[in-house]
């Protein structure tokens, strides 16, 4: 078992297994051997670890990903397809959304980070900057003519 | 793939969580992440997963993200659907600094352009020089046409991994360099070009233009979609080459020709995904059981599909060419296919919806069907779509796709009928797909409120995402 401990000082011991979805845990784990010590996550807060694990144990039997995979999947064309289980476990507030995101990029776990990245490109898809904004609660910073010509130079780009 | 220490992430973290909103003032509680606020790494990889005008409507969400999105995310794939178009993205690209060009890594021009000025060929040629880093170029329609030294410039793609090129004329190729790297060769005849029998195109020899091309890459290549007018093994001859790494063969655009007395398991040993000529006289399936033994994905008539599972294939992918009809049975296919596309006249619509309703497909997650409709017949759409998605399997399938294809103008609600109608009855199917491709247009309104339903256009993309992209995918990586 695995002892690991939130930036909000709270504790959580799992599995080996479902802790080492994590390569940065994974690495610590084999860089430290076997110890008792807890693992110090200071960029993690225990709502979020909590739902980083409930993924991290889903998947917990599936296959890591290998450096081949993740080269593929930078592809010509992404898809923003979620599995089943994922898309029900990324329906969380914005916030959450979010802050899992970021947690999943600190403790470098790919597929989780592939899950929210889709999630916030499928809520951006086909929406236009307004929707963007109001969505995301944005400020528009640019002037009326910085907004024209941003549209006049990549027209190319445009929606026909 | 991201990696940083714990120090400089909780740098950035603080840096992005912490900014205040400019509206909400600097004495604002710690704010929630959100997109503006979110390091531009992520940024970044959630670029990845949006198209073209997407990426455009993002950037001009704020500056921040403007500078994010422009060049490096939105130069990225690059698609120029018209003429205006490519004069457009040459003359930005231009007045930019040099190192802009570097960002595209895929270039689609598929748009036939009026005949090219020579500013304007020298305007794209000088644009092209620039992508020094590109992986990819797609030119479906020879634009080039009157300008093949615009080929020329391939030279300045080492890197080049991908190539998809229309042609029409063979002294336009002759100047394609040698390509190292190439994977994937994708070759298609013009519609409108006239190649003669004495044309050099036809030569498979290290002496004509592309085939040179394909024997200098033979190594490297995966994945090869040949017009077959355009190549072919000498007369009389045995073809003494292999491509030994090629996975995915597309022979499906014309007859087989002189390919028919091949070996195609000594020449392509390693096929998998294979689309085969539509021949009525065609014999070469019933010497290449080897060949079609090891096939996963499998696209052509009743004929070549059933030689397949007659030699052993583990068939998870079927496309068949030609429509179904009362005669040829289903239930032949073996119990891993995954995905099953048909087409079908609408005379025997019924006795397949007979015939399915009997056929047991334990693994099948994607159906696609077309039903091709009689020009003066009337149709009942709601009834045919209703019909298809009573067949019991339907409910256990992840995408479902009923293409009609109508001779004439048809009512645009019957559409979004069939779509509701098909949701209904099939809740638990992920996507479901609606198409009545009439002779003047194509009804392609979204049916509002539904997320399930992907357009039509997307509708191809998933279903090549569920079939293909196990073959296609681990090609083409564009870092």
């Amino acid at each position: 078992m695995v002892n690991l401990v939130t930036s909000d000082n709270e504790s959580f011991t799992v599995e080996k297994a479902v802790a080492s979805r994590s390569v940065l845990i994974k690495n610590m784990l084999e860089d430290v051997g076997e110890s008792d010590q807890p693992i110090p996550l200071p960029n993690v807060t225990a709502s979020v670890l909590k739902k980083v694990l409930e993924y991290c144990d889903h998947h917990k039997n599936e296959p890591m990903p290998t450096s081949e995979d993740l080269a593929a999947e930078d592809t010509r064309k992404r898809t923003t397809d979620i599995g089943e289980w994922d898309q029900k476990f990324i329906q969380v507030d914005q916030e959450m959304l979010f802050e899992i995101i970021l947690a999943a990029n600190y403790l470098d776990i790919k597929p989780l980070l592939d899950v929210g990245c889709k999630t916030v490109a499928n809520m951006i898809k086909g929406k236009t900057p307004e929707e963007i904004r109001k969505l995301f609660n944005i400020v528009n910073d640019f002037t009326p003519e910085e907004e024209a010509q941003i549209k006049k130079e990549n027209e190319w780009a445009e929606d026909r | 793939m991201i990696q940083w220490s714990a120090r400089f992430l909780h740098h950035l973290v603080g840096r992005y969580q912490h900014a205040p909103l400019p509206s909400q003032g600097a004495s604002a509680p710690s704010m929630p992440p959100q997109p503006a606020r979110m390091p531009p790494e992520i940024l970044t990889l959630i670029g990845y997963y949006l198209d073209q005008s997407s990426l455009l409507r993002l950037a001009l969400v704020c500056q921040r993200l403007r500078d994010i999105v422009i060049p490096r995310l939105l130069f990225r794939h690059v698609l120029l659907v018209n003429h205006g178009a490519i004069i457009s993205f040459c003359h930005m690209l231009l007045a930019l600094d040099p190192t802009a060009g570097t960002f595209v890594r895929s270039l689609d021009c598929v748009h036939r352009a009026p005949k090219l000025s020579p500013a304007n060929a020298w305007l794209i040629v000088q644009t092209l020089r620039r992508m020094t880093n590109i992986l990819r170029v797609n030119i479906p329609i020879p634009f080039y046409e009157y300008y093949p030294d615009l080929l020329i410039v391939l030279s300045s793609f080492p890197k080049l991994r991908h190539l998809s090129l229309g042609i029409n004329e063979a002294q336009n190729l002759s100047m394609i360099p040698r390509l190292p790297e190439l994977r994937a060769l994708h070759v298609t005849l013009d519609s409108f070009a006239k190649i003669s029998a004495s044309s050099p195109l036809r030569d498979m020899s290290h002496h004509s233009p592309l085939g040179s091309v394909l024997l200098h890459s033979r190594n490297t290549l995966e994945d090869i979609k040949l017009d077959l007018a355009a190549f072919m093994p000498a007369a009389g001859s045995t073809l003494t080459f292999t491509w030994p790494s090629v996975r995915l063969l597309d022979f499906g655009s014309l007859a087989l020709g002189r390919w028919e007395h091949l070996d195609l398991s000594v020449t392509f040993p390693a096929v998998r995904h294979f689309v085969a000529p539509l021949k009525n006289r065609a014999t070469w399936h019933t010497r290449n059981p080897t060949f079609l033994a090891g096939l996963t994905s499998l696209e052509g008539d009743w004929k070549v599909l059933r030689a397949a599972v007659a030699a052993g294939a583990l068939l998870q992918r079927v496309v068949g060419r030609w429509q179904w009809t009362p005669e040829v049975d289903l239930g032949v296919f073996p119990s891993t296919l995954g995905c099953l596309a048909l087409r079908v006249a609408a005379e025997d619509f019924e006795a397949l919806i007979h015939h399915v309703n009997q056929t047991p497909f334990a693994s099948l997650k994607v159906f696609a069907l077309t039903i091709v409709l009689d020009r003066n017949a009337e149709c009942d759409y709601t009834s045919m779509a209703e019909k298809v998605g009573a067949v019991w399997w339907c409910a256990d399938l992840e995408f479902i796709s009923v293409n009609f294809k109508a001779q004439r103008t048809v009512d645009k609600s019957a559409r979004v009928q069939c779509w509701h109608g098909l949701a209904e009855r099939l809740p638990w199917v992920r996507f479901i797909s609606v198409r009545i491709a009439a002779e003047t247009s194509v009804w392609e309104t979204s049916v509002p409120g539904k997320s399930k339903e992907p357009l039509p256009s997307d509708a191809v993309a998933i279903a090549d995402f569920y079939c293909l992209r196990r073959w296609t995918e681990p090609f083409i990586t564009l870092h």
